[in-house]
């Protein structure tokens, strides 16, 4: 894990006078899994969406193997695939042509769209629904087809913002299996969420954001051990109160 | 050539035809719509109101202000759809995420509501024949002159859509949409009368009205279809519109990009 793939350089996000980030920096490593933690409005998505390039920061930098995302974004687009918190795939469309068309819109061949896809239907259990539109899907089903499409043309880096928000317990840990999957493709993924049991379970790292900065970085056994604690939950209550005695 | 030219212009092309192809999925209800309206307005102006002394020529003066008018009357669905988006699920976020620049989004947008726009105005003019029949002759329209007029409308309205639903920017606030921007340009741009005859009734009005981008649509579609007598001239309408176009454009961008603050 010593191959920095992504170096966020003291990024801050205004939004008038409010600041939703105030010079976030964080390296994020080739094949690892990243949780981004924090309470609502910690910045979270902000952060997450910088990085898929929704949105550009106010200040600050992104580097992508050593070079500025913002020189060619385009190619920094083609490395990475983003889900955001509420899906939005095209309800006029199957969702067979929706991921054909996320495929066609990177470029892909027909052959490679083709294969891609059935390995993507294959790993995700996606056949039954392949046909219909989305607005026919459970939540749990449209995150999975978020999640094929963000994948569909072979990123290096996954951008997850809260996959499992609103999930049965029993789709989240379903979900949970196909992001450890994707680790094992060798993909690197960023995970926002705001379960801790989730963070746990999935992050090589978990970084905890408050109120626009980054608290601590650290391996999910790392901080139990520091905090004596059992479990992550418990560390980030911790943590949470520690924050809210210093303010 | 710059790779990146290529590359854009290929999503550009998918863009626009996934858009266009969701767009057609209302093809049929769009044209059964466009098709009440035109019937009702030739059959009322072409026929009814003669025989409270409207001219018998008037009919085929409200077919061509119809052709004109087919992309204005668009913008409000498009806009309405664009709002319910930003407020949704944002399938707008999707776009601005594939690696292309926001202005090619934008542009394969408008580039699907324009051919929309020339498609409804194709199935307008042979309905309207049919129902003015004698009293509209195919033989007088001027088909190059009325096929890039029609163009050049369309693309205004496109890029119109995008500047107006940038600057109302919310549902709540989409009845402005309506009843600050289509209904006066429409009922001020010449859909009734001709620019000709405010200037003999006030010319202070008629110089005003020369502000208002669809006066140009309505007097260019007419010279195009009845002939230039007692209109702008056709090219100046071209230019003028063109120009709006373009004035339309750089609002549109620097709004949308207030509104959804992509890279």
């Amino acid at each position: 894990m010593s191959d920095v793939l992504l170096k966020i350089k003291n990024i801050t996000k205004r939004y008038g006078s409010k600041a939703a980030l105030k010079g976030v920096s964080l390296d994020i490593y080739k094949g690892e899994i990243v949780g981004l933690l924090g309470v609502n409005g910690a910045g979270k998505t902000t952060l997450s969406s910088i990085i898929a390039t929704l949105h550009p920061p106010t200040d600050g930098d992104i580097e992508c193997e050593g070079r500025s995302i913002y020189d060619d974004i385009a190619t920094y687009r083609y490395k990475i695939g983003f889900c955001p918190q509420r899906p939005n795939l095209d309800p006029e469309l199957t969702l067979d042509e929706n991921l054909r068309l996320s495929g066609s819109y990177y470029q892909m061949l027909p052959g490679e769209i083709e294969a891609r896809l059935e390995f993507l239907v294959w790993q995700l259990g996606l056949g039954d629904y392949l046909h219909q539109k989305a607005n026919v899907l459970s939540g749990g089903y449209k995150q999975r087809f978020m999640i094929a499409r963000a994948l569909m043309h072979n990123p290096q880096l996954v951008i997850l913002d809260e996959p499992t928000v609103g999930l049965d317990p029993h789709i989240r840990r379903q979900l949970w299996q196909q992001i450890k999957d994707l680790k094992q493709l060798g993909v690197t993924v960023i995970l926002t969420t705001h379960y801790l049991d989730e963070a746990e379970q999935l992050s090589d790292r978990v970084c905890v954001l408050d109120n626009g900065l980054i608290k601590l970085i650290e391996t999910p056994d790392k901080l139990k051990a520091d905090f004596n604690m059992e479990n992550l939950e418990d560390v980030f209550i911790a943590l949470m109160d520690h924050a809210s005695e210093n303010k | 050539m710059d790779l990146n030219v290529f590359r854009f212009a290929d999503i550009f092309y998918k863009l626009t035809k996934t858009r266009f192809y969701i767009a057609c999925q209302e093809l049929f209800g769009k044209i059964i719509n466009l098709y009440i309206w035109v019937f009702c307005s030739l059959v009322v102006m072409g026929y009814v109101m003669q025989s409270f002394g409207l001219g018998i020529h008037y009919g085929c003066f409200q077919l061509a202000t119809i052709m004109g008018t087919v992309g204005l009357f668009e913008i409000y669905g498009n806009s309405f759809r664009w709002m319910i988006d930003f407020e949704g699920d944002r399938h707008m976020s999707y776009y601005l995420t594939l690696p292309i620049r926001p202005s090619v989004v934008l542009w394969s947008m408008i580039t699907s509501y324009v051919l929309m726009g020339l498609i409804l105005s194709c199935f307008v003019l042979p309905f309207g024949k049919l129902i003015l029949f004698n009293s509209f002759s195919l033989a007088d329209i001027s088909w190059i002159k009325f096929i890039i007029i029609t163009i050049i409308s369309n693309i205004f309205y496109g890029v119109f859509t995008v500047a107006v639903t940038a600057h109302v920017g919310a549902i709540s606030k989409m009845e402005n949409v309506w009843t600050r921007f289509i209904f006066p340009l429409w009922f001020m741009g010449g859909f009734q009368f001709s620019w000709g005859s405010i200037y003999n009734l006030s010319q202070p009005l008629s110089y005003v009205l020369l502000g208002n981008p669809v006066l140009y649509v309505m007097e260019g579609t007419r010279a195009a279809l009845l002939g230039q007598k007692d209109c702008l001239p056709w090219w100046l309408c071209c230019v003028v519109l063109s120009f709006f176009t373009v004035l339309c454009w750089f609002y549109a961008k620097y709004k949308m990009k207030r509104l959804l603050d992509f890279v």
